[in-house]
């Protein structure tokens, strides 16, 4: 089955595609993107649902005129005198997990001046489709037909003929979703002049100074605990920006008494959010925790392994492959070390953010230079793991999404 | 070291009938003994219980011992003897997308499971071999080195009948009514025994039975089914239904329900004329909060944890089991068996938290 979310018309799919590629791209910032852009975000503002969504407030806080003339700032400042156009037709693959992420994708190329489809999953959220419904009304609105003609959103199921044209008519491919759909979609051969984007599998890692924890003042300990909780909890744990795996750095009974106090915290902020997750989950976590230990990767599991909070304590020297053991749902690894240098060594080309406590950003400048091959592409404060950049996963989205001319 | 073994058969011929309290001392020590064996052998187990137990294997009280998963043995493999004593595996059919069920025998296990399976089921047919009507097909139980659990079962029961005649076609899995006619004439006013799995006795003979408007009458019968429920519960049947059907197309009267995994093979939970399933000398049953993992109260529904003096060959002796179940009591079933005795509700919805790799999943 296939169907198009937007635009809201009746016009068939071929035909659409078709009129998308015939009317080419738009320049870079063009003032109508930036006020379709702030518009959506008005509308998400303005609806009584949406706007209490953590997820949606973001999206449309990033939205915001003021934020994209930042994007725009900083987009020229990169640029400097070079010619810097739209790349011609984007095609974005969306993750189902994230449901903001296809926003963010759409309208950063949008942004770039590409004229974009983007397939959603079917497992979308149901405020995706308030939002496409939102977006359909404002792209009625006349002056923003320019847009309207050069953008779609689809949804279908595993329909390879469909992919396989869209990936015969752009010029950039970006794939979110992980390994098994990089795989998939890979396979499919894509416009020869076309670029790809890929986001693989992902892991977090939350690195935390235990002697900040033990002196700090308790309110900035609360926020503390409010911005960890924040970062695995928005989305179960299940972004890939999300601390899986939490490494304190001090000596060993300063570490104890910060990992004591600090999870006595997340469990007491975890209980007041009424977050519950189906009974399975629990089960999911349970077998999780004990295949980390029969497989020897761990040896302690507490408080609970069924609970909100499960923490699983790795082994001197575990294997990176603990990594795979991915559950979610407040599932995290845990282990010490005793200065902040002994960090690279326990890291992996999967690993993505690096969210840190208790230490200064210039800490990490030099630590970067000892980081393994491929390591790490996001280096941020506790409470900021989720908030997307156009810098991701090691790639500047806007340059990626434009083209230079070599003009001499 | 220890060597183990099994203190049960109070009763020769009945597994239901041992005085409570003696059950309870000897089944905690069972644990007990079970708990140390395997954590002295398995060294996978045996961190399990160091990382969640702080490597503690005494307890005081049946609900306080560690439960393994089921779903642990089809992450990983788990054996307390040195593989070269493994004689057989049981694999579970395990549901679409998941590795099955590792369960690795060896020859004393084997053995026990065997020995368990007769006293339970012969307590229920009598020692006299029946004709048997397999209500499967033969191409189930052909590889006897690894054994389906649909395989296993049809092999264990196989021993309780004479003259086994598959009611099924291999292959096409339709029914094989000249098998089943001559098989009825040849035994015709006397008593049988028929068995199966309850989804494909449903869906391969009933259903087939009633597609092409036959009605049979299997006489004089008793017929013995397992195998869950999940999917007669998709299609909206109840029990009551289901056995309705039963009788009118097939003629089938006298039918018994067991609940039971790969991963506790013999020790069965049979279903009594009640209309519950009862431990036996070689079971206990305990009924959890899936978010507390704390025992419930009788009466109230919780995952449901069985319990097996059998293993020995791999640490499968406490499961917890992702069926839902309620304990309707200990010793005072209608049915004058004694133990507990218990319903089963159905499988805990499954669910998975959506993540970042997953954009090209079929909704199910």
């Amino acid at each position: 089955m296939n169907s198009v979310l937007v635009p809201g018309t009746t016009a068939d799919f071929e035909e659409q595609l078709q009129r998308l590629i015939d009317i080419g791209t738009l320049p870079p910032f063009d003032p109508l993107v930036i006020d379709f852009i702030d518009a959506v975000s008005k509308a998400v503002l303005l609806d009584d649902v949406m706007r209490h969504m953590p997820e949606m407030a973001a999206v449309a806080h990033w939205m915001r005129k003021g934020h994209t003339s930042e994007l725009f700032a900083a987009f020229k400042e990169r640029r400097g005198g070079r010619l810097w156009l739209a790349r011609g037709i984007a095609v974005h693959f969306a993750p189902s997990n994230v449901d903001s992420i296809f926003l963010y994708s759409w309208f950063l190329s949008m942004l770039a001046g590409n004229a974009n489809v983007v397939r959603l999953s079917q497992r979308r959220g149901e405020q995706v489709g308030l939002l496409l419904e939102k977006i359909n009304l404002i792209l009625e609105q006349e002056r923003f037909h320019p847009i309207r003609r050069r953008s779609m959103v689809l949804a279908y199921d595993h329909e390879d003929e469909i992919t396989e044209q869209l990936s015969q008519c752009c010029h950039v491919r970006v794939i979110w979703g992980g390994d098994e759909s990089v795989r998939r979609l890979r396979a499919i051969p894509m416009n020869t002049l076309g670029k790809e984007i890929v986001f693989a599998n992902r892991f977090s890692v939350a690195v935390i100074s235990a002697g900040e924890i033990v002196s700090r003042p308790d309110d900035q300990f609360s926020r503390l605990v409010e911005r960890f909780c924040n970062d695995s909890y928005w989305f179960d744990q299940m972004a890939c920006s999300s601390p899986r795996l939490v490494v304190w750095v001090g000596d060993e009974s300063t570490c104890d008494q910060a990992k004591s106090l600090f999870w006595h915290r997340v469990q007491k902020e975890v209980a007041g959010r009424s977050l519950q997750y189906p009974e399975i989950i629990g089960v999911n976590k349970l077998v999780t925790a004990y295949v980390s230990a029969g497989l020897g990767l761990a040896d302690q599991i507490e408080p609970s392994p069924t609970g909100l909070v499960s923490r699983i304590h790795l082994v001197p020297g575990a294997d990176p492959q603990f990594r795979n053991l991915e559950c979610g749902g407040g599932f995290f690894f845990e282990t010490e070390i005793s200065e902040l240098k002994l960090l690279p060594p326990l890291l992996t080309a999967r690993d993505q953010t690096l969210s840190y406590f208790g230490f200064r950003q210039e800490d990490f400048r030099e630590l970067s230079l000892s980081l393994p091959t491929r390591a790490v592409d996001r280096i941020v404060p506790i409470g900021s793991a989720l908030n997307f950049g156009v810098v991701w996963d090691g790639n500047d989205l806007l340059q990626s999404f434009s083209r230079e001319i070599d003009l001499q | 070291m220890m060597t183990l073994e099994s203190k049960t058969a109070t009763s020769p011929d009945n597994p239901y009938a041992e005085e409570p309290r003696a059950k309870a001392t000897r089944f905690l020590q069972e644990m007990k003994d079970l708990t140390r064996f395997h954590a002295d052998r398995c060294p996978a187990y045996r961190r399990i219980l160091a990382a969640a137990y702080g490597g503690r294997t005494n307890f005081d009280c049946l609900s306080d011992f560690p439960a393994m998963p089921v779903r642990l043995f089809k992450e990983m493999d788990l054996l307390s003897q040195p593989s070269e004593l493994i004689v057989k595996t049981l694999t579970s059919s395990g549901t679409s997308g998941q590795r099955p069920s590792r369960i690795f025998l060896d020859k004393d296990t084997a053995a026990a499971q065997a020995r368990a399976l007769v006293r339970i089921v012969r307590s229920f047919l009598g020692v006299k071999r029946l004709p048997m009507m397999i209500l499967d097909h033969p191409g189930v139980t052909q590889d006897r080195n690894t054994f389906s659990a649909r395989g296993a079962g049809i092999l264990g029961f196989s021993q309780f009948g004479s003259d086994q005649t598959f009611a099924l076609q291999k292959d096409t899995m339709l029914p094989d009514w000249n098998a089943i006619d001559a098989f009825l004439a040849r035994y015709s006013g006397e008593k049988i025994l028929l068995f199966g799995f309850t989804f494909i006795l449903w869906q391969h003979l009933l259903r087939a039975a009633e597609d092409c408007k036959r009605k049979l009458d299997f006489g004089d019968s008793i017929l013995i089914h397992g195998g869950g429920w999940k999917k007669l519960e998709e299609q909206k049947v109840s029990n009551a239904e289901f056995k309705e059907r039963l009788r009118c197309t097939l003629g089938i009267r006298s039918i018994y329900n067991y609940y039971g995994m790969v991963e506790q093979t013999g020790s069965i939970f049979m279903g009594c004329e009640e209309g519950y399933f009862h431990t036996s000398d070689y079971s206990e049953v305990l009924v959890r909060d899936p978010r507390t993992l704390q025992v419930q109260p009788q009466g109230e529904p919780g995952l449901i944890e069985c319990m097996s003096t059998i293993p020995r060959s791999y640490p499968g002796h406490i499961l917890l089991t992702e069926d839902l179940g309620i304990v309707g009591g200990t010793d005072g079933c209608r049915c004058g068996r004694r133990g507990t005795f218990f319903q089963v509700l159905g499988r805990l919805p499954s669910a998975e938290l959506r993540g970042c790799s997953d954009t090209h999943q079929v909704p199910s």
